[in-house]
């Protein structure tokens, strides 16, 4: 889903926020179809096994097949649903966990309303108009003693024909409504499945947080009684629904069908493989629809009367585009933003497995529902109307089209790596963010601008880190998703989406894009189909960063450290990555670094008395008294310290270095000093670039582990300048990072407050032509 | 037609010779806007360089997130932005009013100090109230120049642009009616008349937008300059360009009261009435 915070953000840095361009995509290939034209329907769910590959077996946990009724009039959904679920651990369950999702949307006293107060990303609660989940009947159909085979015949009985005479089950809600329990007559063992059927109707709010109606829009999200994950070592996990939370759930296969009046354009999850004409009562035209999907974790759909469609097709997947018509024209830019991002995680995270992806474009006053994911199945915005703005002025590359690369990359960071959102959120928000961005580079190059004002370019760097002053040491990132204070909404979006991204990203940009995005291939490989965990990213990533620096250069790699500078002997500047991870996840700090001072002084001279070595010693003649005597009458009276002093020691003149003032000393008598300091606890290496004063510059890594450090550079510094490539995503504050030597510092005016300056003079220049006389 | 009810003609060259011919007021203002633009950007300076302190900013590619980052961090920086944008502002006005009588004078080819001097404390009282006066024209035409834009979009900006310096031109007319024909100082129908006058020339009307839009527009676009790379990538030079602009901005805005000046039949004051035996 996408950030509440990154919106206000953004809006905070688009000034003329509703005065916006059309985004210009990089041209799609010749592999793509698009337009007008429907682009027939994918025969199967899934890709062809040689371009998706293997989908495990053992990932499919839970099958359902839902029938299900809307009635428009009153925006209820009334369903039976039958689910298959395998029992694949090694433990015995006597409960079956539900969650209710609509039932958060009930009351005022639910956890998500209590919470959310009526307000949802800006959208608010339209006042009595609620939703609810009623759960009327739960049978159990069948059982199992084995994961497979009898399950399917007795899930495959179509609704058409009567269902098994079932045995009814104990359920109730839970004190929080937003889960429910089902009471096994007999526990499940480890291995054996179960089919239950139940019956439910729910009722959508108008909608404002992601699931809903408004008018003749509906849109179906979270709709239906859906189990709870039995983890081997955690137990079930069902959350209640609050807030912050997502979702959670088992792969599998879902048979639905939908009865809806027959003008609605429907849209769903997964392929449709059937449409039957109805009719229904006095007289209503319906249509029944039937939709399949493979190895999906949830089930949504959408329907609306006005929907115009925009089709697409992108290495044989087919992209279907649901509109409103007078937003009908952006179509084409949201496929192509589409098809960028498909290019770039297909190629960091391997293949997309479904055969297609359906983008819904929500109706004005149903804003709340876009953003939003599910499997092959996003809810995008629009992109910002002023078409009339000059390029000179603003352009952008945000509004809208951000959205549905961002949705879309939750494809992957949980559609398909399907961790717990409850539990860590930042693992699929804060990644999935990350991923936008490398999509954005890969599509437009690293960092690239996403508002441009008046040739002033906002990269998405830039936006990140000013989302990082607002809230990015609040709290720390990895924390259950109800641990994250209702009251502090923009820590949850800054920490969860925007310190994670660039969090990963400082790392990525420290140890080298080819480690980095070598460990997020392998985590990608992992992940894929299975439920990934926050210490099972960390672990493979290290892993295999380390074991990359190590085959690149041996000796420069040890357990989970890295040596960023050297060859891993004394000297090297090492990076524990562990250590990284652990207090950018785990510690609320961000990276806060300055220079403190920089100045030059004279270079250290031979001058005063040393010891003779012992072969000068045996070289020197002795000197007689009077010699001697002589010496002291002349440095007394030439007004000198006395040169002489112990037999064996010899007196060497001082240069001039002392004492002349440093800025009249030639720079090769002068060496710099760049004094750097580390506020707060999260220490990571920084380059340190200093310019001299003949032109010539210098990069120097400092390990950032003591709390400062004074580095010392041979020749006269000019300025110095901290972490010059902007490696450190998650250090947003930079004004401290650069300075001029201090014998230049009175001389130098700031380039940016000298030009604020400038640009205030000009305004009131402007100001008193424009009003005056 | 009666020669009574003939409309004086509008003539913009005319008008605008007016103002060649007064060089020394316009370099006079010119120097006078320069002086007050450079006092009321030092403190903006000031407070920058102290924001600041011992660092420096060199990283010229993400120059608008610096800019952020020193907003947000040090909120007295937008503080005095908005003072001294403000103070210019509340000065603009000030200064119309002040120099309003005494650049009409001049306009009309009186170049005596004294006869400058003594529009500008004759009508000062009027000067201020005609300014009132013109704020509600100013709000119900302002209104309908943002509503022409919202309809009609960029096409429907030189309609925006006619209705949003009517009352400026209205007000014009109220003070050269005032300064050269003696009409009444206070009495609202001096504006309203001033209205009737402007409506009824339209060659008036349409020079008078044009040169208060390219003022607006020579304005904008060196305050663009100065902010955009260009202008960085020129140094100081940026703002000298602001300087000159801000001078044809100024001979614009001469140029508009000039046409109102030209269109005017200076008239002696009415005598008072003979007493009676």
């Amino acid at each position: 889903m996408l950030a509440p915070l990154r919106a206000r953000t953004l809006r905070a840095c688009l000034l003329a926020a509703p005065l916006f361009l059309p985004l210009a995509l990089p041209g799609c290939d010749d592999s793509q179809v698009d337009g007008g034209e429907p682009v027939p329907e994918p025969s199967d769910p899934l890709r062809p096994l040689d371009v998706r590959g293997e989908v495990p077996q053992a990932a499919r946990i839970a099958d359902y097949w839902i029938d299900a009724r809307l009635d428009a009039e009153r925006h209820e959904i009334a369903g039976t649903l039958r689910l298959a679920w395998r029992n694949r651990t090694q433990r015995s369950v006597d409960r079956l966990p539900f969650h209710l999702y609509m039932n958060g949307f009930r009351a005022e006293d639910t956890a998500w309303m209590s919470q959310a107060r009526g307000r949802h990303r800006g959208q608010k609660f339209a006042r009595d108009r609620w939703g609810f989940v009623e759960v009327r009947r739960v049978d159990q159909i069948a059982r199992s003693a084995q994961p497979e085979g009898p399950l399917d015949e007795a899930l495959l009985v179509g609704f058409e024909t009567p269902a098994p005479a079932g045995t009814p089950l104990e359920f109730a809600e839970d004190p929080e409504p937003s889960t429910m329990t089902v009471a096994l007559a007999q526990p499940l063992g480890p291995g054996e499945s179960i089919v239950v059927e139940i019956e439910f109707v729910t009722r959508l709010p108008q909608v404002f947080a992601r699931t809903g109606y408004f008018e003749d829009f509906h849109m179906a999200g979270q709709w239906y009684p859906k189990i709870g994950v039995l983890e081997e070592a955690g137990g079930w996990q069902a959350h209640s629904f609050g807030l912050f939370d997502e979702f959670y759930a088992d792969f599998g296969n879902y048979e639905v069908r939908l009865d809806v009046p027959a003008e609605m354009v429907v849209g769903a999850t997964g392929i449709r493989v059937g449409e039957q004409p109805l009719d229904g009562a006095e007289g209503e035209a319906r249509t029944r629809l039937h939709y399949r999907a493979a190895m999906v974790h949830d089930f949504a759909w959408v329907a609306d009367p006005d929907f115009v469609e925009h089709w697409g097709e992108v290495d044989g997947i087919r992209i279907r585009q649901l509109l409103q018509p007078e937003h009908a024209g952006d179509g084409q830019a949201h496929f192509e933003a589409v098809a960028l991002t498909l290019a770039s995680m297909q190629a960091r995270f391997g293949p997309y497995p479904w055969s297609t992806l359906t983008v819904v474009h929500p109706p004005e006053g149903a804003e709340g529902a876009g953003g939003m994911e599910y499997p092959t199945f996003i809810t995008t915005s629009d992109i910002a109307e002023a078409r009339w703005m000059p390029t000179w002025l603003l352009e952008e590359r945000v509004s809208g089209l951000f959205t549905t690369i961002h949705e879309f990359g939750h494809q992957y960071f949980q559609g398909l790596f399907a961790s717990n959102e409850h539990a860590q959120p930042w693992l699929d928000e804060g990644m999935n963010t990350l991923s936008n961005e490398l999509a954005y580079a890969d599509a437009y190059g690293d960092d690239p601008w996403l508002v441009r004002l008046l040739g002033h370019e906002l990269t998405s760097t830039d936006l990140n880190l000013l989302s990082l002053m607002s809230a990015g040491d609040h709290d720390s990132i990895d924390r259950p998703a109800d641990r994250f204070s209702p009251l502090q909404d923009d820590a949850y979006g800054v920490l969860t989406y925007q310190k994670t991204a660039a969090l990963f990203m400082t790392l990525r940009g420290l140890v080298g894009a080819e480690a980095f995005d070598a460990g997020m291939q392998a985590y990608a490989k992992h992940a894929r189909f299975n439920h990934p965990t926050g210490a099972e990213l960390e672990r493979i990533l290290t892993s295999t960063i380390v074991a990359h620096h190590q085959r690149a250069t041996p000796g420069t790699g040890r357990a989970t450290s890295i040596a960023l500078a050297g060859d891993g002997g004394p000297g090297s500047v090492w990076f524990d990555i562990r250590e990284f991870l652990d207090e950018g996840l785990r510690g609320a700090s961000v990276v806060d670094l300055q220079v403190i001072e920089v100045f030059n002084r004279p270079t250290l001279g031979h001058g005063g008395w040393h010891r003779r070595s012992e072969a000068e010693a045996a070289e020197q003649p002795e000197r007689s008294p009077i010699d001697v005597q002589g010496q002291r009458a002349l440095d007394l009276l030439l007004g000198r310290g006395p040169s002489e002093g112990p037999s064996d020691w010899r007196s060497d003149p001082a240069g001039e270095s002392w004492a002349k003032p440093v800025k009249d000393l030639p720079d090769d008598a002068v060496e710099g000093v760049v004094v750097v300091q580390r506020r707060g606890s999260f220490a990571v290496p920084v380059e340190v670039l200093v310019e001299f004063a003949d032109g010539s510059t210098e990069l120097r890594l400092w390990s950032g582990q003591a709390p400062s450090e004074a580095l010392i550079f041979s020749g006269r510094i000019v300025r110095a300048v901290l972490d010059p490539r902007r490696l450190l995503h998650v250090a947003p504050r930079r004004l401290d990072d650069a300075a001029w030597s201090v014998d230049r510092a009175d001389d130098e005016d700031d380039a940016l407050t000298g030009w604020l300056a400038d640009v205030s003079q000009a305004a009131d220049l402007a100001v008193l032509g424009g009003l005056g006389l | 037609m009666s020669p009574r009810t003939r409309l004086p003609r509008t003539r913009p060259g005319r008008a605008l010779m007016r103002v060649a011919r007064a060089p020394g007021l316009l370099l006079g203002l010119w120097i006078l806007q320069l002086v007050l633009a450079w006092l009321l950007s030092a403190p903006v300076r000031m407070v920058g360089k102290a924001a600041m302190g011992p660092f420096t900013w060199f990283d010229d590619g993400h120059r608008l997130r610096a800019l952020a980052e020193l907003l947000i961090d040090d909120q007295a920086v937008a503080a005095v932005i908005t003072a001294s944008l403000a103070s210019s502002a509340l000065l603009a006005v000030v200064i119309s009013i002040l120099v309003g009588p005494a650049v009409i004078t001049r306009l009309h080819a009186r170049t005596s100090p004294a006869e400058l001097g003594r529009a500008t404390g004759q009508h000062l009282g009027a000067m201020v109230v005609q300014a009132l006066y013109a704020l509600i024209p100013r709000a119900v035409l302002g209104g309908l120049a943002g509503l022409a834009l919202s309809l009609l979009g960029p096409g429907g900006l030189p309609l925006a642009l006619v209705l949003a310096t009517l009352p400026t031109l209205v007000l014009d007319r109220a003070r050269v009616a005032i300064v050269l024909e003696h009409a009444r100082p206070f009495h609202p129908m001096t504006h309203l008349r001033a209205l009737a006058h402007v409506l009824r020339r339209p060659l008036w009307l349409f020079s008078g937008a044009l040169l208060d839009g390219l003022r607006i527009v020579i304005g904008i676009g060196a305050l663009v300059f100065v902010i955009s790379p260009a202008g960085i990538a020129l140094g100081g030079g940026a703002l000298w360009v602001a300087r000159l602009a801000g001078l044809l901005a100024l001979a614009l805005g001469l140029g508009r009261i000039s046409l109102a000046v030209d269109n005017a039949e200076p008239a002696e004051p009415a005598e008072p009435p003979a007493p009676t035996a």
